[in-house]
This record gives C-alpha cells, structure tokens and sequence, in this order.
C-alpha cells in the first residue's frame, strides 16, 4: 500500500493537531513542531515527485472505496509539481514567520498548518466536492491568516475577501448541483467520460455548471473584472502571509487546468467555454496589473501587483489549451511563485530597516545593506522578465509557446510592453528605496544599522538562491513540465488510472 | 572541432571571473584591479587559440541544448566578426580597468566596481559570440542592466539615478523589441541559431513578416547605438565616471547596435526598406550629433555628441549595402573604438586634474599638460579626419563610398554633400576641443591646479593613440587581417577589392577632405555668432522630460486605477454578481437546448403556505432588513421552512441538521447585534438600489428557471451503489450518515477542520478586539437590563442532563437512523451554551473547559486517528471496519469503527459553538467591565 | 411541486443577493445566508424531489430518495456555519477597529461623518 499522495496532506494535519494540543506551550515548542512538519513536507513532496513522474497518474482510494463512489486523490506530474514548490514555500515562510510575526496573534501554526493542508487537498484531489471542501478549508486558513495581527488594513481587505468569497462558494455549491444533477457523480475522471455523452436536452445545463465552475476558479485567480480584491489582500497581509498567498492564486489556475484538461477540453458540449474569451480578459488583467503597478504606493503593494500580473499571464494557459504553451505556464507558475514570496518578504525586509515610514515610496534615510540591494535587484530584474533570471525564462518560453496561436501578435506585444513597464516601476521604485535621500541631509541623524532576523534573512535569500537554480536546472524542470502538459493534454491515461472498468459501473436513472 | 570548447569556457571564466574582484577588494585597491585585468587577459587567452581559424575565415561553432523546444540553446560562434568585437571588448577593457585604477578616488575599495565591469564585459562578449538568437538577447539584456548598474555608480547623485534609469528605459525597451524580433525571425527561419537563419535568409526577406521582423530588430539596435531620435540618454549617460564612458559609450556597448547591424547584414539587408530606413536614421544621427556636439560647453558632452555623430555614420555606411560600405564600417568600428577610447580617457584626466568639464573655464592646459595634451590632440586629430591617424582611412572610405554609391537613382549627389557637411561638422567640434582645451587662453578659475597625472593612468591612453598611428599609417599591415576576415563574415561572401593605404591619390574623396578640414577649421572661427543663434533655440533637457514623463505616467495610471477600482466592496459584488449572471446566462443559452418541461408532483395546501411563509420570510428580510432584530427573526422563519422542506422531501438528517444549526446561528447573530447598531442606515442611492434589484432579480429568475430545468429533467446517477452498499460495507442503514462517515468521510474530515478553524479564527479575532460598548437603542436602552432571568435559570438546571440524554441517544443511533455526531453535538453545544446564558457568562466559566483548542484537536485527532489505524491492516486512509457485538442485557450491537470518527466530529461541533458563542460573550463582560 | 421549490430557490437567491449588496455589514451577512439557504436547497433538489422515501435502509421498503445530495448539503451546511460563525466576529473587528459598521469600513473621523470612501492604501 502506497500512501504517498496523501502524505502532502496528512503530515501538516497532524502537525495541526499536534499544534492544537500543545496551544498552551510556548511559541518556541510551536516552532519547533511547524518547522518539523514543513520539513517532514518537503520530504514526501519530493518523494510524491519523483513517484508521479510516469505517464499514469498515482491513484489514493480514500476508504477503500473505489472512483468514482468514493473519494480519491490523483496525484499527476501538475499536481506533484505544485506540491512541492507549496512545500518549498511554506518552509521559507515558516522560518520568515518564526523571527516573530507568529507572536502577534493566536494560532498562527496551526492555523499555518492547516492552510497547506486545504492547498495541497486542492491540488490533489480528483473529486469536485472534495475539492470544494479544500477550497474551504483553504479560503478559512487564509482568513484567518490574513487577519493575523492586527490594523484597519487587514480588517477592511478581509471582510472584503471573505463576503467576495462566500459569495463565489455559493456559487460553487450551485455549479456542483448542477454538475450532480446532470452528470450524476462528482469524480472528475468520471465527469470526463459523462460529459462526453451528454443528451442535447442536457447540454444547456451541463455548460453552466461548467460556466458557473470557471466562474468560482477564476475568481480565485483573480482574472480581470474579479482580480480587485488581490491587491487590497496581499497588500493588507502581514509579509509571511502574503508570500504564502503567492501561490493562492496559482490554486485557481491548477483547478482551472485539471478541470478543463482533463474533462471539458475532450467534450463537445463545453465547447468554446473558456478558450472562446480568456484570452481577452487574462490579456486585460495584465494590463491592469501593470496599471497597478505604476500607481503603487509601497513596495509591497507594488508586489502584490506583480502577483496579479503573473497570474494573468498564467491564464493564457487555459485560454490557449496548447501542449507547448502549459509546459512553458508550469515552469513560469513554479518560478513567479518562489519569486512572489520571495518579493513579499524582501519587502517586509526593507520595511523593517526603514523604521516608521516602512516600505513606503516615501524618501527617507535609512541604513541600507548591500545585502538588501543586490537581494531587490535581484527579485526586480526577475520580475521585470530580465535576464539571465528565472522570470526571464519563464517570460521567453511562453512567448515562444504562443507562436502559433492567432492571438500571437496581441500577446506579445502585451507581454512586452508590460514587461517594460515593469522594469520602469520597480526601477524608480529601487531609486527611491535606495538611492535617494532627503535634501536636507544636514538635519536628518544617520540611521543606526538595522539588525535583521537571521530567519528572516536566510528564508528571503533562501527562495531567491531557488530563484537562481530554476535557471540554473531549467532544462530538467522544463523537461518535467513538458511531460506535465503532455499528461495534463492526454486525459485518457488520468481517466484510466482514476476508473480502470468505466464499463462496468452501474448507474441508476432518476427520477 | 575540439577547440570550439574554448568558446563556453571563455565564457565560463568571464562569468564566474564577476564575483572575483568583490572577494579580494579586502587586500586593497590594485588586487582588485589585477584580478579584473586578469580576468579578462584570460579570457583573451582563452579566445586566443581560436583566432587563426576565424583570419582564415572559418566559423567555430560550439552547440550544447539547453530549452531545445524553446529554442533556448548554448550555443556560440567565433567567426572574424566576434573576434574583432572580442578583441575591441577584452583589449579595451584591460586598459579601462587599469586607467579606472587611477581614476576613481582613492576611499572606492573598486571591488563592486569592478565586479560590474566584469559583469557588462562578459554579457558584451555573450552578445558578440553567441551562434543562438535567444541567448543573445539574453546577454544582450544583461547589457542593458549591468550599464544601468555602472551608469548609476554614483547613485548619490540625482543626475547618475536618473541617466540611469534613461538608459535602462530606452535599452531595455529596444531589447525587448529585439526579443520579439529575434522570435518572429526564428519563427520563419524555423531554427534560432544563426548558421540557420542566415541560410534562410532568402526566404526571411520574402516572408509578409519581414518589414516587422527588421523594424523590430533596427530598435533594438538603434536604441542601443543611440541613434535619432533615440539618442538623448547617451549623453545623460556621460554622468556616468569616465572610465564607464570610455569602455561603454565609446567602445563596446554603443557599438552593440551598430554589432547587431553587422550581424544580422546578410539575413536582412539587401532591400530597399533596409537601404532607405537604415541610412537615412543614420545620416541624420551622423549630422545631429556633429551639431549637437559643436555647442557643448562640456568637453565629455562633446565627446558624448561625437560618438553619437560617428555610430551614424556607420550606420549609414551598413545601410548603404554595397560590399564596400561594409568594409568601411567595419574598419570605422575599429577606429572609432580606438580614437574614442583615447579621447574618453585623456578627458577623463583632464577632469580629474581640473575638477571642471566646462571649455569655458578649462583652456591653455597645453603648457601645464603637455604630454596628456599631445596624446589628445593627435586622437581628436583621428577624430576629425586628419590624415596619417586611422580615423582619416575610413571616413575617406566613406567620402569615397559617397561619391561612387547609386542607390538612390537621380538623388545620388545628395550623399557626397551630406558627407561633406558632416565632415565639416566633425571638424569644427574636433578644433573647438583642442583649442578651448589646450589653448585659448589661460585657465578660469578652476578648481584644482591642473598637471600631469601619474605615470600609469596615462598608459592606456598613450597605447591607444600609438594604435591611431600605427593604423594610420601602416593600415594593411596593423589591422588589415582583422578587418578582412570581420568583414567577410559580415558580409558572408566575398570581400570586394579594396587597398589599404594612406594615399589614393588625389581625388575627389580627398577634395571632400580637405573642404571639410577647411570648412571646419571656418566654422570654428565663426563659432561665437553660431552660439548665439543656437541661445535662443528654445532648449528642454531630456532629463526633465524624462522625469516629467514618468511622472505623467504614473499620474495617469493612478487615474484610470481610480476608476477601475474604487475600492469599495459593493461594486465587487456587484461585478462578480453580474460576471456570474452574463457568464451563466452565454453558456447556458449557448447550450442550446431549452426543456419543456412540467411539474410531476402535485401542489398540497400545506406545501402552499409554507412557501407563503418562505416568501413573507425573505421578502420581509428584504424590505425590513433596516430593522435588524427583525431580521433576524425574519430568517429564522426561513431557517424553519427550509427545516420542513427536507421533512417534506425524505431529508430527516437534513431536517434535523437544519434545525439545529438554526438555533446556533440566531443565538449567534443576537449575540452579535448586541454589540453592533440596531438598525442600518438609509443610503443607497436610487440607482444603486435599482441597480441591485435588477441584479438580484435577474439572478433570482435566473436560478428559479434553471431549478425548475434541472428538478423537471431525469438523470443518471452511481447513487444506486450507496443504497446497496451501506448495510454491507458500511455497517449503517441511515445511508446519509454512512456516505459522511465512511463514503466520503474525507469531506466530512475537512468540513470538521472548517468548524475547527473558524473556532479558532474567532479566537485569535475576538482575542485581539479592543473594548468596546453594547449599542444603544434609539430610545438609548441598553439591551437586557435584567442580565439573567430567574426563571430562567430555573428551567435551564433541570433540562441540561435532559439534553445530553437527548444528545448521547442523538449520537448513537445516527449510523442507522436521523442523527449523528454532528446534530448530537449542537444539541450539546446549545444546551450548555443555554445553562450559561441563564446562569451568566462568569457562571458557566467555571464549570466549562478553560481552554477549547486541546479539545478541537483531540476531535481532530480521534476522526483522523480511526482513519489513520487502517494503515496497520495496509488498507488506504479512512478505510472503516465494523462487526455486530454481542453485549449481555443490551442485545446485538452493530459497531463500526466510524463511531470513533463520529466521536471526534461530536467533539470538533461542541468545542467549536462553546468556543465561539463564549468568546463573543465573553466580550460582553469585557465592555461591561470598563 | 417543482415549479413552486424552484420559485422558492430563486427567490432566496434574489433576496439574498440584493441584501450582500448592501453597504452594511449586517445585511451582507444576512444576505449570505438567505443565499446558503437557497444554495443549500438547490443542491439538495439536485437530486430531485421524492416524498417519503428517506434513505434509510430497511427490509421492507424499496424505493429510496436519492442519498447524495443529502450528503453534500450536510457537509455544505456545516461550513456555511463556520462560515457564518467567522463573518459575524470579523464584522464586529471591523466595527471595533473603524468604528463604523461599513462594509469598506471607513474609519470615523470627526469630520468625515458622511459616505466616504476609504483611504485607498495601494
């Protein structure tokens, strides 16, 4: 019995439990145990990885109850993938957090604990209920997390988030009805091969749930007219947690591809569902990230713009439903979330140092290191899409994985024009952080150096070395990737792993 | 071809060479500075071997994969093209780093100068040696940064930040126009390395693309050899220490563009767009810039104007496309570089020495400098065009070009005149520097009393001009090889015939000269009226125009940010409500299909009035929802019908669920209203409200119509095996209770962390809330004024062992019939949440656990821990066991394991509502105690 | 039946949606859960009405009621209380830290006691 895709989410549960029970101990014995379990984390995640990296997915009956009466999870390459680089996240965040943000509030690593179990429930399940319920459980830690310490800011942009997310798990719960009452069964391999035999008079229903669907999963992904809350959360976040949202929106667009891959690309009646406009609105969010951008106000801020703007760029994944194009996503998925998080905290870094203004774009005098600036050129040229760094490779191979589509023209030039934008904002954003001073200088007293956290430190230049080695190993992560899309775009073998016998299951017509 | 390995290698050591400088800059200044020199000697050894090969015209091609289905190769090329770039970039480079030794104050420990020196020195040989497009640009890019990075060495200054930002901003732009370029060339040439794509190249000039492909790849070189009208951040630049200048904006990067022009020669010149675009943006650059360069005060701007002036030229010259344009070019390269190197350098010492760039104030340093002088004089000589100095061969190549070119038909005389005026311009501005600089009278009050500066920091100067000698006087035999073979692999065909020497005889070429030597020497005599006409052309700096543009930018986003997103939570909604209803409603009636269908079960009286009362409900919600405790009574009313509409549709478990959570919830909300305002404002505008309602009616009718599809329409469903497998495989006959303990148990699993987490949340919420007082009525009232009722209390004792009876007998039975962990411990939660709100908030404290978190955990743990045993009889997570028990008196017991999953869930419900409902009322006591 | 339950549903979800547009934090939350109520009854009717025939397993009965739906509307019940539960603390948060019970909790000012929008921090 091979437990492994279940591992990613047992082991921080139990850490939580753990956590639960020794509430009352001291925050260092909570550390202690967090720190544990992350690494326990990365271990499993990274044998899960190695396990999935072979044409059929690896299949978890929950219960000993077989797809699709019972639960599974499915692991597949995308799925492993996402796994880890959540595992590599949260063990930088983790050990940013301990330097002391976890002492603002309660529950911090339970609660911390939980939040990777509702993430990586979603990546990995292959039952639609079951992947309401993660989202759940995701969307209740990130609440909480959000609200962890205290401010105006964080309770305005969490009632904010949480009434808009509500409403889209209304909507999810409609969509999952409607799937129910038409397809009957709620297994996603199953769902694949009903839909393909959908009666006409069912047809109507049957693409708005899947519209309805889309819906929820894009909110999450803050596609453009629904990406308004992203930047008021990640700003209003405190540091560490809005690095661990960096991959918040990326569990939008995995849903979004695991759905429309492995059950509506095949299926005639969702035809044109998502690929027919996504392209217009991912194009538009990243232009509205970039707007975003322009008019920040603070670096973190700033950082949660270049969020929004990754995860439109994402989106041209969905939209295009090509091999090529999800491979050159996934590597660029893996890449702008280690440098998200990364950016988060280098923000909250340079915050720190400069005493009351914070990482406001407000000129001030301040005892900088070169440490800090190489770290924010480093994280700003990535961002920027310069090279040699990761976001530069991630950038040229979905430009060059869109060549082919109609939409090539439009997409590059957004990309690149963005691009430039980019570069532009975060270097007067550089100039202002580091280079410029007050005019006065005669009457401002010179700043004593600022003491950083080692934790705070080696977790924020930690995620950039990751950075660097994405370059550095590309070849092999984007050879994975490019088995990843070739899994991800051949569902049968998804479908076969999850239902051996299709033909056998018995179905009963109602009413 | 075993030597190609020295291509990467040398790239290698110049790479991993970056970091070198920093790690020894603690041993002091010049160990820096050898350990960049040596870096770059080393590379030129590297480089070496592979020389012979490229003179004979061979290319060396090195290929490794790398992102091979993205086109992303290692792969590099050394043909008589990289090798003159290599040769200019490593040789000038050692000079550069030996004068920026002398040249930066003695307190820069250099190491991160250097170390960005190296740093711009291996992207520049990345450029010039790479053999994949890609990796070009890639290294093409890295020029642009690491110059932004050199150009603001001193980022104290307000001017260094913002050339800096200049450069970065044009660069980077034209490199991204590069990369788009370099995509949709590789695109039609179906390969990014370039032996490919020059071998496509018919096929490129063919292709619709090509007029985008070269006005794409003409930016990214135009931008970087700061051509018309992208020339404006080259002289910014100039704020930049000399050193930089020298090796950046002089001999290396600038030339970059002018590298790419020669590269890409054979895949996109040859048609009339590439003719008439290239040359004429050239010509206007080279004539431009000469007469910019005639009006700087600023020795360095001048310089800065010239280098503009002459990349046009050799733009130009590429853009005239004739074989023998070419070789011009390339040989203007070299010379260019050469000259101009010098003159940045010898600048470079007279600013040092002066502490002023300002011709008006720097004059007669001939008598005070006499050597440093000598050595400008004969490069700015060089510069003008003066024969037996190398810049004289090639700009009399191009006067020869001129008259001999006829490309443009009838329009031809235009281009010897051109070349002429130009000529004149060079001229004019080459006298003014010597004479304002070295004569001309005495210096004005200078900063600094000028001499001699240290022996070595001259060295590379005077090793540069011997070179401008050397060329030009003994061209075939210094650099004739070099410019062969670079030529020839520009042009990628045989070289046309020409002879390297001094003197062609007299012609008309030479005619142009002299004109021009005689021409500039007159204007410069003219040059005070010049001035003062040039005073009132109305002026803007870049610099200002920059900022200003940036500025506008930003104000502008801001604007549109504004109206895009107001930051208010109700247009959210609004949006999110609307983009559901158009999303659903295009894929719904895109579906296609609509049914016709008809209700199968007939309406009864009872079901009547209970929808009366479910509509008065919600309708009542609606209109009254100013009046909150209204409200709340309001949607208990709801709460209750949807109760009787599971009755009434063979739900029980639901019915019952649905009950109790009713009563939590509106124990909750009233506890919540106690503290907030009673009733809720009257704001919304007309059109909001109108608005809203359409939204909410559009979306209601939505729902109501598509229900009524879906209720009316057969389906079907795996739902069959529950019903057959409860009994025997799960061991329960209340099939609802068996699919959320066992079936699905995993959702059940996560539903209970929900409840925990949401305990836990109001926890950390409520823990850190500030004090804070119930609100009033309007009349002023404070809510209860009795806290706890007598009578109350007196009927709560009694009944709380009464309801954990009920609760335990709930608990028991659920597997088989209504009930369950779930309802038996909201029965428990509310039943000592009811004790306490009799008996008060401070009663119930001491008889309630201190702490709930343990509690939630062990019912965590007891749920995941049952799930967890099956691992020891090799069964998946949550599998479940179950077997009748035999116990005395009781009878036949039908046990499972689940029972225990059902125990943690009773335990996560009960921890979770005392947690919650104590915590907000614990709340109270706090406001109560201020 | 069905048409009457399917007004029914759309009417929550009309009432329910109009309410979470409202400017307070109460009704938002009252809206909210008329619309889990609707959402709740959809998802149960997903699996269609039956009447008498509670799915519990019996040797006499044959026809049962569709158990599924049930299911999930239990388990979707139980988070909307968690829900519902963490909402109506963080509403009384932001009353407490903006003094106002404003969705976009505007703080109050002495003289900003009209509707004004917040401060914007980005």
């Amino acid at each position: 019995m091979n437990h492994s895709p279940i591992l990613p989410i047992l082991v921080p549960f139990i850490a939580s439990i753990v956590l639960l029970m020794m509430s009352a101990c001291k925050l260092s014995w909570q550390r202690g145990v967090g720190a544990l379990a992350v690494t326990l984390l990365l271990a499993v995640s990274v044998n899960l990885l190695l396990l999935a990296d072979q044409p059929a997915p690896l299949v978890y009956a929950l219960g000993d109850w077989q797809a699709p009466f019972g639960i599974v999870l499915v692991a597949d390459r995308l799925a492993a993938l996402v796994v880890l680089t959540m595992a590599l996240l949260s063990a930088a965040v983790l050990l940013y957090a301990s330097a002391g943000f976890d002492g603002k509030g309660r529950h911090f690593h339970a609660v911390f604990q939980l939040q990777l179990v509702g993430i990586n429930g979603a990546f990995l399940t292959g039952d639609v209920f079951n992947l309401f319920v993660f989202f759940e459980v995701m969307l209740l830690a990130s609440y909480i997390l959000l609200a962890h310490g205290s401010g105006l800011n964080k309770s305005r942009a969490g009632f904010a988030y949480v009434t808009l997310n509500l409403a889209g798990s209304a909507v999810f719960l409609v969509a999952l009805g409607l799937i129910y009452g038409t397809l009957g069964t709620l297994n996603l391999a199953d769902i694949a091969m009903q839909l393909k035999t959908v009666s006409a008079t069912e047809a109507s229903l049957v693409r708005l749930s899947g519209a309805l669907l889309m819906a929820v999963f894009l909110l999450k992904a803050a596609v453009l007219p629904l990406s308004f809350w992203l930047p008021h959360a990640y700003s209003a976040a405190g540091a560490p947690v809005a690095a661990l949202f960096a991959i918040m929106t990326k569990v939008g667009i995995v849903a979004i591809l695991h759905v429309q891959m492995i059950a509506f690309s095949a299926a005639p009646v969702m035809h044109g569902l998502l690929d027919s406009w996504l392209i217009v609105a991912a194009l538009a969010t990243i232009v509205f990230a970039a707007i975003g951008l322009l008019s920040a106000k603070s670096l973190q801020s700033l950082v949660a713009w270049l969020i929004l703007g990754s995860a439109g760029l994402l989106l041209i994944v969905p939209s295009l439903n090509n091999e090529l194009v999800t491979a050159a996503g996934l590597y660029y998925l893996v890449q702008s979330a280690v440098v998200g998080a990364a950016f988060f905290m280098m923000a909250d870094l340079i915050s720190n140092a400069r005493g009351h203004i914070g990482d406001a774009f407000i000129i001030t005098e301040w005892a900088s290191d070169n440490k800090l600036k190489l770290g924010y050129f480093i994280l700003a040229a990535t961002a920027a899409g310069l090279p040699p760094f990761s976001g530069f490779v991630g950038k040229l191979m979905l430009l060059f994985a869109v060549k082919e589509s109609v939409m090539m023209p439009a997409i590059w030039t957004i990309i690149l024009i963005v691009s430039l934008i980019t570069t532009i904002a975060l270097a007067k954003a550089g100039s202002r952080l580091f280079w410029e001073t007050p005019n006065d200088l005669a009457s401002a007293p010179r700043p004593a150096s600022f003491q950083h956290s080692i934790f705070q430190y080696s977790a924020t230049f930690g995620l950039i070395a990751v950075s660097l080695l994405l370059v550095i190993f590309a070849q092999p992560l984007s050879d994975f990737t490019l088995r990843a899309a070739e899994q991800l775009h051949a569902p049968e073998q998804y479908i076969e792993a999850v239902i051996p016998h299709h033909a056998d299951i018995q179905r009963g017509v109602r009413p | 071809m075993i030597e190609s390995v020295l291509l990467p290698l040398t790239l290698f050591i110049a790479v991993s060479g970056v970091a070198l400088p920093l790690m020894v800059e603690r041993y002091g200044r010049k160990a820096a500075a050898i350990a960049a020199g040596a870096v770059m000697a080393l590379c030129l050894a590297s480089l070496a071997p592979l020389f012979s090969s490229a003179i004979s015209g061979q290319t060396v091609i090195a290929h490794f994969d790398w992102l091979p289905s993205f086109g992303l190769n290692l792969s590099f090329r050394l043909d008589g093209l990289s090798m003159l770039f290599s040769i200019l970039i490593l040789g000038i480079g050692i000079l550069v780093v030996l004068y920026a030794h002398y040249y930066l104050p003695e307190d820069d420990k250099l190491g991160r100068f250097y170390a960005l020196l190296l740093l711009f020195m291996s992207a520049m040989l990345g450029v010039v040696l790479s053999e994949n497009l890609l990796m070009m640009v890639v290294f093409w890019e890295v020029t642009s940064l690491s110059s932004f990075l050199l150009i603001a060495y001193k980022s104290a200054s307000h001017e260094s930040r913002i050339a800096a930002r200049m450069a970065l901003v044009v660069t980077g732009a034209g490199g991204l126009a590069f990369l788009a370029g370099v995509l949709l060339l590789g695109n039609v040439a179906g390969s990014y390395e370039l032996t490919d794509v020059i071998a496509a190249a018919t096929q490129i000039k063919a292709d619709p693309l090509y007029p985008t492909i070269l006005t794409l790849v003409l930016l990214g070189a135009f931008t970087k050899s700061a051509q018309f009208p992208f020339h404006f951040w080259l002289p910014n630049a100039m704020v930049a220490p000399t050193p930089v200048s020298a090796y950046l904006h002089s001999a290396t990067m600038v030339k970059a563009g002018v590298f790419l022009l020669a590269r890409f020669y054979p895949v996109l010149s040859g048609t009339d767009a590439w003719l008439f675009s290239v040359s004429a943006i050239g010509g206007i650059t080279l004539v431009y810039g000469a007469y910019l360069a005639m009006y700087r005060n600023d020795f360095k701007g001048l310089l800065a104007y010239s280098t503009i002036s002459h990349l046009g030229l050799i733009t130009l010259l590429f853009g005239l496309s004739t074989p023998m344009s070419v070789v011009a070019a390339v040989f203007h390269i070299i010379n260019h570089a050469i000259f101009k190197a010098s003159l940045f350098m010898a600048a470079g010492i007279i600013d040092h020495e002066c502490g002023s760039r300002d011709m008006r104030r720097v004059n007669g340093l001939f008598k005070l400098m006499p050597i440093t002088a000598t050595l400008a004089m004969l490069a700015a000589g060089s510069m003008a065009g003066v024969p037996l100095l190398n810049g004289f061969l090639s700009k009399e190549m191009f006067f020869t070009e001129s008259i001999v070119f006829q490309g443009f038909g009838n329009s031809h005389w235009i281009l010897p005149i051109f070349a002429t005026i130009a000529g004149v311009l060079a001229v004019a501005y080459s006298v003014r520097f010597i004479h304002d600089v070295f004569f001309n009278g005495e210096p004005v009050d200078l900063p600094r009393q000028p001499h001699e500066p240290p022996r070595w920091m001259r060295v590379p100067v005077e090793v540069l001009v011997v070179l401008c000698l050397l060329v030009g006087i003994f061209p075939a035999w210094s650099v004739g090889a070099l410019l062969a073979s670079a030529a020839g692999a520009t042009l990628q065909s045989t070289l046309p015939v020409y002879d390297l020497k001094i003197w062609h005889g007299f012609n008309l070429a030479f005619l142009m000269s002299l004109i021009a030597l005689a021409g500039g020497v007159g204007l410069y005599m003219m040059r005070s009226t010049l001035m003062r006409w040039n005073d009132q052309l109305p002026t803007i700096s870049s610099r200002t125009f920059f900022e200003r543009a940036y500025q506008n930018l930003a104000a502008y986003a801001e604007n549109i940010l504004l109206i895009m997103d107001n930051g208010s939570l109700q247009r959210y909604m609004a949006v999110f409500f609307l983009f559901v209803f158009i999303y659903g409603a295009w894929a719904f009636i895109s579906g296609g299909s609509m049914v016709n269908a008809v209700s199968s079960l007939p309406l009864d009286v009872a079901s009547g009035i209970a929808f009366f009362a479910l509509a008065l409900g919600a309708l009542g919600a609606v209109f009254m929802h100013h009046r909150r405790l209204l409200s709340i009574i309001l949607i208990g009313i709801v709460g209750l019908v949807v109760a009787l509409i599971f009755v009434r549709f063979s739900a029980p478990d639901l019915a019952l669920t649905q009950l109790s959570v009713e009563v939590v919830t509106t124990v909750l909300m009233l506890l919540a209203l106690h503290y907030l305002p009673q009733y809720t404002p009257k704001e919304s505008s007309k059109t909001r409200v109108v608005r809203d309602v359409l939204l909410a009616l559009g979306i209601g009718l939505g729902m109501a119509f598509v229900s009524f599809e879906l209720l009316t329409s057969s389906f079907s469903t795996i739902s069959d095996f529950y019903l057959q497998q409860s009994v025997p495989g799960g061991g329960g006959s209340n099939v609802v209770n068996v699919i959320l303990v066992d079936f699905r148990g995993f959702d059940t699993l996560g539903e209970i962390t929900v409840l925990a987490m949401a305990a836990l949340g109001t926890h950390a919420l409520l823990n850190q809330l500030r004090l804070m007082q119930p609100m009033p009525d309007s009349a002023g009232r404070l809510w209860a004024e009795d806290a706890h009722p007598l009578f109350l209390k007196m009927l709560m004792r009694p009944l709380l062992p009464l309801a954990l009876a009920v609760a335990v007998y709930i608990f028991l039975r659920g597997h088989n019939l209504p009930g369950g962990g779930f309802v038996a411990g909201l029965v428990t939660g509310v039943a000592l949440i009811l004790q306490s709100l009799a008996g008060g908030f401070a009663f119930a404290e001491d008889r309630l656990p201190k702490s709930y978190p343990p509690i939630l955990g062990l019912g965590l743990a007891m749920a995941a821990g049952v799930g967890l045993i099956s691992w020891f009889f090799v069964r998946p997570f949550l599998t479940s066991a179950h077997g009748h028990i035999e116990i005395p008196l009781v009878g036949d017991i039908e046990l499972a394991s689940v029972i225990i999953f059902d125990l943690g869930v009773y335990l996560v419900v009960v921890a979770t509502v005392l947690l919650i409902l104590t915590e907000l009322g614990r709340l109270n006591m706090k406001g109560a105690r201020v | 039946m069905e048409a009457i339950l399917a007004i029914a549903i759309g009417l929550l979800f009309g009432c329910g949606v109009y309410l979470m547009l409202r400017a307070r934090t109460f009704p938002v939350i009252i809206g909210l859960t008329l619309t889990s109520y609707a959402v709740n009854l959809f998802l149960f009717a997903s699996g269609r009405l039956v009447v008498n025939a509670p799915p519990i397993i019996s040797a006499d009965i044959v026809r049962y009621t569709d158990p599924i739906p049930q299911a999930l509307v239990l388990t979707a019940i139980v988070i909307g209380f968690g829900m519902t539960a963490y909402i109506v603390t963080l509403a009384l948060r932001g009353l407490s830290e903006s003094g106002d019970d404003h969705v976009d909790m505007i703080e109050k000012t002495a003289d900003s006691a009209s509707n004004q929008l917040p401060k914007r921090r980005l």
